[in-house]
């Protein structure tokens, strides 16, 4: 009888502990391609970019692979960064696009499958890849969203940096947050651009700006979508956000370079480390490197500046390269101190805040 | 000879949950812990509490909690306990749909309120412009601590109703009627004689409006803006893109855990100082509301009921209305549920559907063994798990994910994206509150029955599935209802744990939100408030109740 009992709770004890077995392999079953270089049907996304941008390379991209099955999973750059690494033992993406910046440097090495696209040497050679890993397929110059209706009602005219420490502007200008938005860290850059890396002058006017109340974000579309909308007159931002706001229409916003000068960071894609679909996840990458695949989606997205040599399209929504005033990166200095710019910056934000 | 020790299928399921909180719970609690103390080469250090007390941008994170979640544990305090009195004490019309209301309030997942004030009374709100265009009145910014403050409070204040509810219930109206004979009457006897006696459960109801006001994450990241709160601060460490860093993330989890224990024992310390039990002999009798009085008592109810219940219908509303992605348009159609579709809502109900039955059923079967071992076989060991279980009670949601990511990221068991690892932080979030219930249930059951089973030949096993579960399945199905809900709008360690592939309603809801997609975040969020609503309301028509266990 005893035993009986003994045997039976042991069975119970270790039912108990399988119920967790089964649940725990079902979430990673995946078909393996059975020929190496067959493409696969499916292909996962990850992505930082806008609705306009990937609602444009997903139908471009079936045109040319219409057996491939794209799902987008879409978050900030440093959310999906993240991701990828909690999830490289058991790889969920096959590639990013968007939010690598040419300023990481080796930061994500590890993440990401060094492989580049043939097409290397019909890059613009300032964006031609400095890691090894990242295919840099666009460039973001940072600029200032601004709600004209508002920026009126003010009685402001907004060209510069000096005009955002305007007190009138108190606590209605937004930026996202460079901890964990990558066009926060490229507006911070262009501070470095303008008024000099890592110089005093360049902290005492961060130091004024963030004392006129300015508005942190998580989310980078914060930054041109709620200047849209009213909630705030001034977004720090990049050009492919705000622009796609006036090509859907909106009358309410226009973009502004800084009269004191503009820069860009180049940003690209990746194949993630340990993809599932890799063959899909290069073929994707290939077409947004090749001309023929920038020419097309140049073509359609419209407010995108691309950087292949050879890649020809036209950017109505976006002012000619020639009337902007532009000043360059220190993109060596940047990677090197990107840690210690963050904490001189969350501690001047500490002590605005009180 | 109920409680001899030997072994037997008891034992067992004992060894079992041994292992299952071990693997499970303390394994990944461990995992934070010594992350908290290791530096980037593994090496011991302290240097991430340091970084966190020396440096002002992290340490307020806490102090700001605290200050946000006191207040809006005082403020529910203040609108529950008048709204639940009137609606004990007086004859109100349409008590049912009050109680049905505020537990949809409850319910819903907070940030859909927060992102439906914002489009009510942010800069760009319609409340804002209408009063700033036609009234000329400039209202200011919901932003920030007012922000959290406002969305937390109407959503927390029906806990107080529902726990204040039970307790005015069980006060003996001979007791009133006995201070009203010394001259204690009206405002003064509410104060002295009704809040006295109700005091161990405004207690009770203010710990749990404090655990989950701490640690939501969904409310301070869209409304919060500049008031940075430790949730959101976890979330901004672990998902930050400058070197994502596990190790201070897990310091901030444990100078939170240590926060919340300390807050629970002075729970429970204070609570000690009221120890009495209550039975009503004689319910108090509801009175007419007349007059003035009544009217007001009529305005406050439903008044704070239709502000707190407005968002959603407002977001509802919103969902039909054409939009451009960024802004709303004139006219109506279904095209946000259109774009839905394109964005995996089937999937995500599929998913929120296995994900929140398979959950829901673990949850059960635990708590109903768990509650088992604890009440009619105490022992040291089984003390101890029931202890372990209320661990998460503590743990504010972002840390259960950042500790499941952690464990079970690298080998020896990768779980990280798949279906299971959500499934283990949901019974795991949940699984106090639900081990709490089935005790109390099963303390209430006498034993006298199930020792007459066994006398009578019936197996203890036997026992258990025959005699004592089905004593118990009232109290089990109430409680059930609350996990369900709790399950399916789970947000703060989702936020960590899912994929494209486990994505659940939820969780595109918030992705819609946070990308800014307005009609899309539109369209989910009413989903997501329909699937709250019918899951309710299934409830109250199959249990013909009027009364739900939290």
């Amino acid at each position: 009888m005893k035993k009986r009992i003994a045997k039976i709770s042991v069975v119970l004890a270790a039912l108990l502990f399988l119920v967790m077995l089964p649940l725990a392999a079902g979430g990673g079953k995946e078909e393996k391609a059975t020929d190496p270089t067959a493409m696969e049907k499916n292909l996962v996304l990850y992505s930082s970019m806008t609705e306009n941008d990937l609602s444009n390379l997903v139908r471009l991209f079936n045109k040319q692979y219409p057996d491939v099955k794209i799902e987008i999973v879409n978050g900030s750059a440093g959310e999906l960064t993240s991701r990828i690494r909690a999830e490289r033992n058991n790889p969920q993406g096959d590639l990013m696009w968007g939010g690598l910046s040419s300023s990481d440097g080796m930061v994500h090495s590890d993440l990401f499958e060094h492989w580049l696209t043939e097409y290397e040497p019909d890059i613009m050679p300032d964006y031609r890849s400095n890691n090894g890993f990242y295919s840099l397929d666009h460039l973001s110059t940072a600029v200032f969203c601004v709600n004209v209706e508002l920026e009126k009602e003010l009685g402001l005219n907004i060209r510069g940096y000096k005009d955002l420490l305007d007190p009138r502007l108190k606590g209605k200008i937004v930026m996202p947050d460079p901890n964990s938005s990558s066009s926060g860290w490229n507006n911070v850059s262009n501070m470095m651009a303008v008024f000099g890396h890592g110089t005093p002058e360049v902290w005492d006017y961060i130091t004024k700006f963030m004392n006129n109340q300015v508005v942190f974000s998580t989310a980078s579309s914060v930054a041109f979508k709620s200047v849209d909308t009213g909630e705030y007159v001034v977004g720090l931002t990049y050009e492919d956000g705000a622009s796609t706001l006036l090509k859907a229409g909106s009358n309410r916003i226009r973009m502004v370079y800084p009269e004191d000068g503009a820069s860009a960071s180049a940003f690209g894609c990746a194949l993630i480390a340990g993809a599932k679909n890799p063959n899909a996840a290069k073929a994707m990458i290939n077409y947004l490197m090749s001309a023929e695949g920038q020419s097309e989606l140049g073509m359609a997205l419209e407010t995108l500046r691309f950087t292949n040599e050879k890649a020809v399209y036209e950017t109505p929504y976006l002012p000619a390269s020639s009337e902007i005033k532009w000043v360059t990166r220190d993109n060596d200095w940047l990677i090197a101190n990107k840690k210690a710019v963050l904490e001189q910056w969350n501690k001047i934000y500490a002590n605005v805040k009180k | 000879m109920f409680a001899k020790k030997r072994f037997d299928v008891w034992s067992g399921v004992t060894l079992g949950f041994v292992i299952l909180f071990g693997t499970f719970l303390v394994y990944p609690m461990f995992g934070i812990l010594r992350q908290s103390v290791l530096n980037e080469g593994g090496e011991f250090t302290l240097q991430h509490f340091v970084k966190f007390f020396s440096q002002k941008y992290y340490s307020m994170t806490i102090w700001n909690s605290l200050k946000v979640t006191i207040s809006i544990t005082l403020v529910t305090l203040l609108i529950g306990i008048p709204f639940s009195y009137f609606y004990t004490f007086y004859h109100i019309k349409g008590s049912k749909v009050i109680f049905v209301v505020s537990i949809l309030c409850a319910m819903s997942a907070p940030f859909i309120g927060a992102y439906a004030w914002i489009l009510l009374l942010g800069r760009g709100g319609v409340i804002t412009q209408f009063l700033k265009n036609q009234l000329n009145i400039n209202i200011g910014s919901i932003y920030g601590f007012k922000g959290i403050l406002i969305v937390q409070s109407l959503k927390l204040y029906p806990l107080v109703f529902l726990y204040m509810n039970g307790a005015f219930r069980n006060i003996d109206s001979y007791l009133l009627e006995a201070s009203a004979s010394l001259g204690c009457v009206g405002i003064k006897r509410f104060f002295r004689v009704v809040l006295n006696l109700s005091m161990p459960t405004i207690l009770a109801a203010s710990l749990l409006v404090f655990m989950q006001a701490f640690a939501d994450f969904g409310t301070p990241i869209l409304i919060g803006e500049g008031y940075r709160t430790f949730p959101v601060e976890i979330y901004n460490q672990y998902l930050g893109e400058v070197g994502t860093d596990y190790n201070f993330a897990s310091a901030i989890s444990v100078i939170a855990i240590i926060m919340t224990a300390l807050v629970f024992f002075l729970q429970k310390y204070a609570t000690s100082k009221y120890n009495f039990s209550m039975n009503a002999t004689r319910p108090v009798e509801k009175k007419k509301a007349k007059g003035i009085r009544g009217a007001l008592m009529y305005l406050y109810c439903y008044g704070i009921l239709a502000i707190a219940f407005m968002p959603q219908i407002y977001v509802s509303y919103l969902s039909f209305r054409n939009s451009d992605s960024v802004v709303f348009l004139e006219g109506y159609s279904l095209a946000s549920y259109r774009m839905a579709v394109d964005k995996l809502l089937f999937r995500s109900i599929k998913n929120t559907l296995v994900l929140g039955f398979g959950a829901l059923a673990i949850i059960i079967v635990f708590s109903v063994l768990i509650a088992y071992l604890v009440v009619r076989r105490p022992s040291w060991i089984n003390n101890v798990i029931d202890t372990l279980s209320m661990l998460p009670y503590i743990m504010p949601g972002a840390i259960i994910g950042i500790a499941l990511v952690v464990a079970f990221g690298q080998p020896p068991l990768v779980l990280s994206g798949t279906m299971a690892i959500m499934i283990i932080s949901f019974v795991i979030r949940r699984i106090p509150y639900s081990i709490r219930s089935t005790n109390a249930i099963l303390m209430q059951i006498p034993i006298s029955v199930e020792e007459a089973a066994i006398s009578l030949g019936a197996s203890k096993l036997k026992t258990f599935v025959v005699i004592t579960v089905p004593m118990m399945v009232n109290g089990i199905i109430s409680g059930a209802i609350l996990s369900w809900v709790a399950i399916v709008t789970e947000l703060s360690s989702s936020i960590i744990l899912y994929n494209n592939r486990n994505i659940t309603l939820t969780m595109s809801t918030y992705v819609a939100i946070s990308r800014g997609s307005y009609g899309l975040a539109c369209a989910f969020s009413a989903i997501l408030t329909l699937f709250t609503t019918v899951s309710l309301l299934l409830y109250l028509v199959i249990s013909k109740t009027e009364d739900i266990r939290l």
